[in-house]
Formats: C-alpha cells, structure tokens, sequence
C-alpha cells in the first residue's frame, strides 16, 4: 500500500477532472431522450442507448476514481458521505436507464412495466446528477459558495437563512428609545411573520398603530402591566411550550432583547424620547452598554504569529503553550510540567510577549533574574508565581505590565515593600498573598489607591466544634 | 514454548489481519473490486471525524490525544471539581426553604398534587412532611441555609444556587447516568470524558480526569458515570483509591528499575506505533498514551495523592483523617488535584438515600450525620481553593441526581418508622461556584410546598450547557461523529444559564 499510495492518490486526483464527462454525456442522452419523444425528432431515438452507454461507463469510472480521491481524507466527512452515495446512485441508475433504453430490455416480457416508467427514472437520474454535483462543489470550494453570492430576495425563497449581523447602536443613550431601540428588535425577531407583509394571527408590529392594535386576541400590549402583555408573556414561556415566540425553528429572541422589551413595557411602553430619559436600572444599563460597544471581544486586535523557535524551546523543555481559543494567537503558558524553569528560560518569553496572555509559573525555580525578562510581557494579564523564589524586588519589574489583573504571590518570601511596586498597575483586581509576609498594614495602604483590588490573605480556619 | 510454535502464530496473526480490504487495495488490478467493496463495507461502519480540529495542540505537535488543545473561546474555568452526592440530598432540609410546607406538616398530600404524578415508593395519599432543619438567611447574599450546613453558610457568598433543577428519571442508577453523561441509558460518555476529550491535560504526568469515591460503595449507575461511552478511551475517568496505594500496582515490582522500564515502554510504543499507521485507529493512540501516562504516574501520583504531607491546619480546616477512606480526604485531594492541573475531579459520596427505612436513612439523623460529614470539608474546599488564588479558574458544582419529595415516605402505602422522603424529580437543588459563576445569586423557584419549580426552572442539558460555557466550549459545537450522526454532551437540549455566569 505504501509503494501503491502515490499512484493512487495521483488517480484519485483526476476525479475531479473527469466527474465532468458523465455530468455532459448524461446531461446531452437526457437531451437527445426528451425531443427524440416527438415524432419528428424520433429518428435521434438510436442514440440515447448509445450516449446512456458512454455516460454510465464514465460515472462509474468517476466513482472509482472519487473513491480513491476520497480513501486519503482531507474533507468534511458528513459532505464527503452525500457525494459519494449519490455519486454511486448515479452510476447504477445510469447502468439501469441505459439498460432500460436497450432495445434487449423491450422485447423481454418481465421489463415492459419499467421500459414504461424510463424517462422518469432518467428525469430522477438528472436530479441526482445535479444534488451530486452540488455536493462535489461543496467539497472542493467550500460550504456556501453558491448561496453566499445569491441575492438575498432569492435565497429567502429557497429559506436560506442569512447571517446574522450583530445589533449594535452607536450612541446608544441617545437613540430614540422606540424608533432607535424596540423597533429595531421587533424588526429583527418579530416582523418576517407580524410586519407588512405578512401578519399572522392578525397582529402587525411594524407601525405603532398597528402594534396598539395587538392581533386578533386584543391589544398585547399594556403599559406599565409586564404580566398583563402579550407581547411580553408569549416570549418569557418555557422552552417548548407551543406559545413562546418566536417559534421554534425561527431565529430565537436573546435574553438582552427580551429584558429590553419588558423594561420598556415596564416603563410605559413610551413612543417618543430617548433611552436615557427612561429610568435604567443596573443590568438594563449594562445591556444597553454593551450594544455601544457590539462584541467587545472583536475590539482586540489579534495577536501577530507567534514565533515558531521560541515555542519549540519552551516545548522542548516540557513548558505548555496553549492558544486561548482555537484559532487564536493568544497563549497561556504552563511550567507546571517544568519545575526546572529558570531564568534563562524566562528571557525566552520575551520573544512570544505580544501573544502570552497567562503564565503559570508557579512552583518553578524562577527568581527575580527571571522577572525582568517577564517584565516585558506587557499584554500579561494573569500570572501565577507561588512558591517561587520571587522576592520584594523582582515584582518591581511587573511596572510595565499594565494589564496585569490577577497575581498569584502565595507561598512566597513577598513583603509590604512589594505592595509598594503594585500600586502603579491599574488592571489588577485579583492579588493572592497567602503565606506571605505582607501585614494588614500595607493591605489597607495598597487597597487605598486601588479601592477595587481584591486582596486575599488566606489562612482561613473554620471552629472546631 | 518453543520457538517455531511463535513463529507460527505471528505470522499466522499476520495473515489475518490482512483483510479482504488489504488484499484489494494492494492488487492494482482490482480496482473497481476496491471500490465497491469497501463502499459496501463502509456501510454503518463509524466515522472517524472528531469534530475537533486538531490545530489546537499546537504545544504537543504530536498525535497524543491528551496533548493540551484550546477550547473554542477563551474560558473562564481551567477546571471542574463536581461534588456528586449519590442517593440524592434533600434539598428540602438544605437550601429550599419552605415554611408553608411547615403548617401543612403530617396533613394528608392533597389530591390536586398527586394526580398524574408517579414516584419510585410513594403510594396511595401520603402525608405532608415540613423541614426538619431549621433556616436562616446568610451573608449579603441573604442566601437561605439550614442549620444542618453550619460551615457552608458562611461562604454562601461565594456560591451561586439552582433551586429549580428537575430531572427525567426518578431511579438512581438512570438518574445518575442522566446527571454525568446527559443520557438516561448506558453508552454515552460522561461530562469530565467530553471535557478532556475537549481540553486534554495541562499535566502531562497525571489523568486529566480524575475519580474519588467515598461512603463506602461506588455509585448505583456503576462505573459508567465516569465511562468514555463512544469516545476513545482514553478519555475515561481515572478512579484513584483515597485509602492504600491509589493506583494498584503502581510501584515497579523487584527487579524492574525505571530505566529498563522506559526501554521496554518505549519498545512497546513503537511498535503500536506502527500499528497505528497501518490501521489508523484511535484507540491504538489512546494505548500508546496511557503507557505514556502510566510510566509518568509512577512517580506523580503517590506525590499527588499523599495527604500526609499537608500542614496540620490544613488537616484541621478540612477535618482530614489520612489513611481513612472519606469525602473530607477526597476534597483535600481534590484540591491538590486541580492544583497540579488536573481538568476534572469527580467525587461520589455515597449514602444519601434518606427513605426514613432506618434510622441511617432517616431525614433528622442519619441524613443529618451524612450533613456533618460533608459541611466541613466542603466548606474548606471552597476557602482552600479562595486563598491558593485557584477558586477563581476551578468551578465546583454540587448536587444529587433528583431531589426529594415535600411528601413523607410511605412505602407500600404503609407508615414508616423514621422520617424519609421519596426520590423526586420535579424540583431539586445545585450549587456552584467560582470558575466564572456570578457569587451570591440564587436562581430559580418552587411553589409554596417546593414540589416544582415555577420560575427559572433549569434541566440537566442546561446545566451541562452552562459548565462547558465557562470551560470555554459552545455545547452545540462540541461534538463527536459516532454511528453516522454527531453527539454531543447536551444531545438536542441545554440553554445557557446566563443568571449565573
């Protein structure tokens, strides 16, 4: 198999190429079948069985030739399942319908009934040809290749669903609360079934008449009655319940969207003024921020490569780097398998210091030599350095590190004069000094300036009892 | 045994694994044979698409399956330490406090609730049973704790609450199964197997997922709540014993240095090695890993797992007996597990069945004692992990498989010699914390008696839901093709909790 696999492969690698011979030999005996039914075309009728013949022998060579293609992998398996079953249905139905055409199948008795349905079978056969063909189209150039250029008008009727844009509104205190807020959510969850076109249930939204109206059951909405809206019930029901809207198998409703439909309600279900004159409580004001800022993750700008030497040495030496997310050139770090990480390991850190995000160095024997180079990982935000060897003056290095928000000093030989070197970091919210030197004094000093920051002491006992 | 005799069976062996399949993919001649028959043959086979993609590992470069891969976004929770109190915990005598159901004490159950509902043991019309433990609100969250849980009550704050959790299966062995692998029946893997098989390890010398049993039996679904189900099985639940060596075995027996040990590993990878590239099957990789990762246990495990060491006030804030087979020693461990970087650390504490049968089982003793047992060392799970700085990326989740009935036991339609109350799957209670979990939030229900929730109400799917969110996993995304179609932990169920994240 291994001196056959490039033979193979090479094979396999005409398939593409000639898929699009029975595609054109199958596609022209359709045509030749279907104007040889008129008389005066009938004289074409000897060549259907000739051109079925040459289309099935090149579909189930194409077959061959795909399965081969298919044997060393490298596409999307359920994709990959649909072409090679309908490919295979074509190359047997071919095989059929050309027998079908033979003059040999006709003069036998027990064929009559399916000579009949021929041309049906073969009308099957094309569509199969075509769905086939889409499904090879998949594989080569990838989901949506076709549906992404077609109109969005057509690809309505085909309930092609779009992708979502995300919902953000610039400035949003100083929208409109209905035309700039509510409308807009109505228009997104609610209107391709209760809007101009279509109502269903009698009920429009789209218009502010309309919406007072409410459908054929009444009004849905009451100002100032949460529970007393329709509107506003029929989205809070369970999961599942045959009521809650919108519907199954449509877009759903986020949680956000629906707590500013009720907040609005809430509020009078007002129709003029701005989202900041109605009254905000806290996590409707959170919600509205974050529309300011639509995905706040998509703000940071992603990390460059990272440097492939720096992170086959650290790999080398039994150091962990991994991506925060898939696809992402944000790592984190672990020495929990390298004890041994000394300080010349950490100046190798400073060649990945646009992409370390977190570093566990804990019980490694980094010392404050090491800290000057983990200085200069500016992007740092959570570092573990417990039982280390890191003193009061290697922390002075983490000046530059202005993103830091968690600390990990437990176990250390750490004192009040390193509180001293944090009080310049803004991020930090999250320092961890168990077992540590450090007296309530400096605490309180540090916690002075950073009234947010968390700090932990630990040494917590419970009573015996 | 003589010499010849095993020349024979290897190449006997050999000649069996050459296939039909081999012979036609070999013989350029039949290729349209090849085709066909393996097309014929691929008919219901499995496929072998993971649905992860395997850029991720970019640290291991190598084809190991527990080489450390990154979640699809980034994650809250590093880690999971899930507190599994086989037999069901009333959440009635614990955290759903219910003082209407204190005046309906010893009054008959009306009709209106029993109609249409089934129970495990309950039969005809029992009585109402009020709690018999008594209430208070705690901390700034004003969570409401019995006066069973002295210690807990003083981290409530830390901690997030489901009070209406509801189930589909009121046995334990289904209930369980259900809770751990999100499928009442057997086959599917549990949540810590989708976690490693979705995380691997960050330690390279220890189990990703991790098993500690205690209250002297293993759970009633047996070992299949920690079962791989259709994943390879590397991705199984380790269990590891809290009393003797953890591992059996796990020394090197005389004679056996390390070295000559790593050789004959070595050897022996290789040639699965091989057999790997031949056959292509996962579960050879996962072979090869576990004589990786067993070599590598020799020494991590009996260093991880020895409690002796610790501080004496460590041993006194978790109420830790080395030597003794329990859940304060196993939450001790837990604890240097996640710290050593283990991504799942199950405990099963068995023996919270309380049908009032006997007084072990009864709600105000037994149940009570069960309540002692676990608020220690529970609670310095909680305050241990706050003061490491390891709370905040380990998420530790609580509960039963079910909760209990407002009803008192009557099985067979008979009085009962102590108080109990029946498997219920209408409305139970769940606690979480850290890794993510918004602190202080009580979410969720019941009615007046707390026989169902009426607000909030969340299911099993959703809490699995909520779990891989904070590991940094959309549930629907993390899937694996099994028998032509793809699985995952949620199956067609789970919404995000977003009250508690």
């Amino acid at each position: 198999m291994e001196n056959g696999g490039d033979l193979f492969l090479f094979l396999g690698r005409w398939h593409p190429l000639l898929v699009h011979l029975p595609i054109g030999i199958l596609f022209i005996s359709f045509v030749i079948a279907l104007v040889a039914r008129r008389p005066a075309y009938s004289g074409l009728a000897p060549a259907v069985p000739f051109t079925l013949f040459v289309g099935a022998i090149s579909a189930v060579f194409a077959s061959v030739l795909g399965f081969l293609l298919a044997s060393f992998g490298g596409y999307d398996n359920r994709t990959l399942g649909f072409h090679q079953w309908f490919g295979i249905a074509v190359a047997v139905l071919s095989i059929l319908v050309w027998w079908l055409y033979h003059r040999l199948a006709e003069r036998r008795a027990g064929m009559r009934s399916l000579v009949k349905w021929r041309f049906s079978i073969f009308c099957m056969l094309m569509v199969l040809l075509c769905v086939t063909g889409h499904y090879g189209g998949t594989l080569t150039h990838g989901k949506g290749y076709l549906t992404d250029a077609m109109p969005p008008a057509l690809g309505g009727l085909f309930g092609i669903e779009q992708v979502e844009e995300p919902f953000v509104i610039e400035n949003v205190q100083e929208a409109a609360v209905y035309d700039g807020l509510i409308q807009p959510i109505l228009a997104r969850r609610c209107q391709s079934c209760h809007g101009a076109t279509k109502q269903e249930g009698g009920l429009a939204l789209h218009q502010q008449a309309s919406l007072l109206t409410g459908g054929d059951g009444g009004a849905v909405i009451v100002p100032s009655e949460l529970n007393e809206s329709e509107l506003y019930t029929r989205l809070t029901l369970p999961v599942g319940d045959e009521k809650r809207m919108p519907p199954k198998g449509r877009t759903p409703i986020t949680p956000e969207e629906i707590a500013l439909i009720g907040w609005w309600i809430e509020h009078g279900a007002p129709f003029e003024g701005l989202v900041a004159d109605v009254e905000q409580p806290e996590e409707i004001a959170t919600i509205l921020a974050q529309l300011e800022a639509g995905n706040a993750k998509q703000a940071m700008p992603e990390a460059p490569p990272l440097d492939a030497t720096a992170v086959q040495r650290l790999v080398e030496r039994g150091i962990k780097v991994m991506p925060v997310a898939q696809g992402s050139n944000y790592v984190m770090i672990s020495a929990i398998n390298a004890p041994d990480f000394n300080d010349e390991d950490a100046e190798v850190l400073v060649d990945l210091k646009d992409n370390i995000v977190q570093l566990q160095l804990g019980r490694t024997a980094v010392t404050d030599v090491g800290m000057a180079h983990i200085g200069e990982l500016t992007i740092l935000k959570k570092l573990h350095l417990e039982h280390t060897l890191v003193t009061d003056e290697g922390l002075k290095a983490l000046a530059a590190c202005l993103q830091l928000q968690y600390l990990n000093l437990s176990s250390t030989a750490i004192g009040n004069t390193g509180m001293d070197y944090l009080k310049s970091l803004p991020e930090l919210t999250h320092v961890y000094l168990y077992e540590t030197k450090v007296t309530g004094d400096a605490i309180a000093d540090i916690q002075q300036s950073q009234p947010t920051l968390v700090v932990d002491t630990g040494g917590y006992v419970l009573p015996t009892s | 045994m003589d010499i010849d005799k095993l020349a024979k069976e290897a190449q006997q062996y050999q000649l069996q694994s050459v296939t039909r399949r081999h012979f036609l993919r070999e013989c350029v001649a039949g290729i349209g044979g090849i085709a066909l028959g393996s097309m014929l043959g691929g008919l219901g086979g499995c496929s072998s698409s993971t649905g992860r993609p395997l850029d991720a590992g970019i640290a291991s470069g190598s084809l190991n399956p527990m080489a450390p891969r990154a979640p699809h976004f980034a994650a809250k929770a590093k880690r999971v330490i899930y507190l599994h109190m086989a037999g069901a915990p009333s959440q009635l005598e614990l955290f759903d406090y219910k003082p209407e159901l204190h005046k309906l004490h010893n009054k008959p159950c009306p009709e209106s609730i029993l109609a249409g509902k089934k129970f495990a043991f309950i039969r005809g019309v029992p009585k109402m049973l009020g709690p018999q433990a008594q209430f208070k609100q705690h901390g700034q969250s004003g969570a409401w704790v019995s006066d069973y849980l002295p210690h807990f009550s003083k981290v409530v704050d830390e901690v997030s609450f489901l009070k209406a959790m509801h189930t589909e299966q009121f046995n334990h062995g289904p209930a369980q199964l259900f809770m751990h692998t999100g499928h009442a029946r057997l086959g599917r893997p549990s949540m810590g197997s989708w976690v490693t098989y979705g995380l691997g390890t960050e330690n390279s010398n220890l189990p990703g997922f991790v098993v500690l049993t205690s209250g002297g039996k293993t759970p009633d679904a047996g070992k299949s709540v920690w079962g791989s189900g259709f994943l390879p099985s590397v991705y199984q639940g380790v269990q590891c014993r809290s009393k003797g060596d953890p591992v059996l075995y796990i020394s090197d027996p005389e004679g056996m240095g390390r070295d000559l040990k790593k050789q004959t590993i070595d050897a022996i990878n290789a040639v699965n090695q091989e057999e790997y590239n031949s056959y292509g099957d996962p579960e050879t990789l996962a072979r090869i890993a576990q004589y990786e990762m067993a070599f590598n246990m020799q020494v991590a495990v009996p260093e991880v797992m020895d409690i002796d060491s610790e501080p004496e006030y460590i041993h006194e804030l978790y109420g830790t007996e080395p030597g003794k087979e329990s859940f304060a020693n196993n939450c001790l461990l837990a604890r240097k597990l996640v710290e050593q970087g283990v991504r799942f650390v199950q405990l099963f504490d068995w023996g919270w069945d309380s049908h009032g049968t006997s007084a072990r089982e009864a709600i105000d003793v037994g149940f009570r004692d069960k309540c002692k047992e676990i608020d220690r060392p529970m609670t310095a799970l909680l305050m241990d992990l706050k003061q490491r700085g390891l709370l905040d990326e380990t998420l530790v989740v609580w509960g039963g498989e079910f909760g209990r009935t407002p009803m008192q036991e009557n099985r067979d339609d008979k009085d009962m010699p102590f108080l109990g109350r029946d498997h219920h799957t209408d409305a139970y209670t769940v606690w979480l914390a850290g890794g993510g979990i918004k602190p202080g939030v009580s979410y969720g229900e019941t009615d007046d008696i707390g026989f169902s929730g009426i607000g909030g109400r969340t299911s099993v799917n959703d809490l699995h839901a909520t779990m891989l969110h904070l590991l940094g996993f959309d549930h629907e995304r993390l899937i694996y093709e099994f028998q032509g179609r793809p699985f995952r932990l949620t199956d067609v169920g789970g919404e995000l909790i977003s009250a508690i994240v």
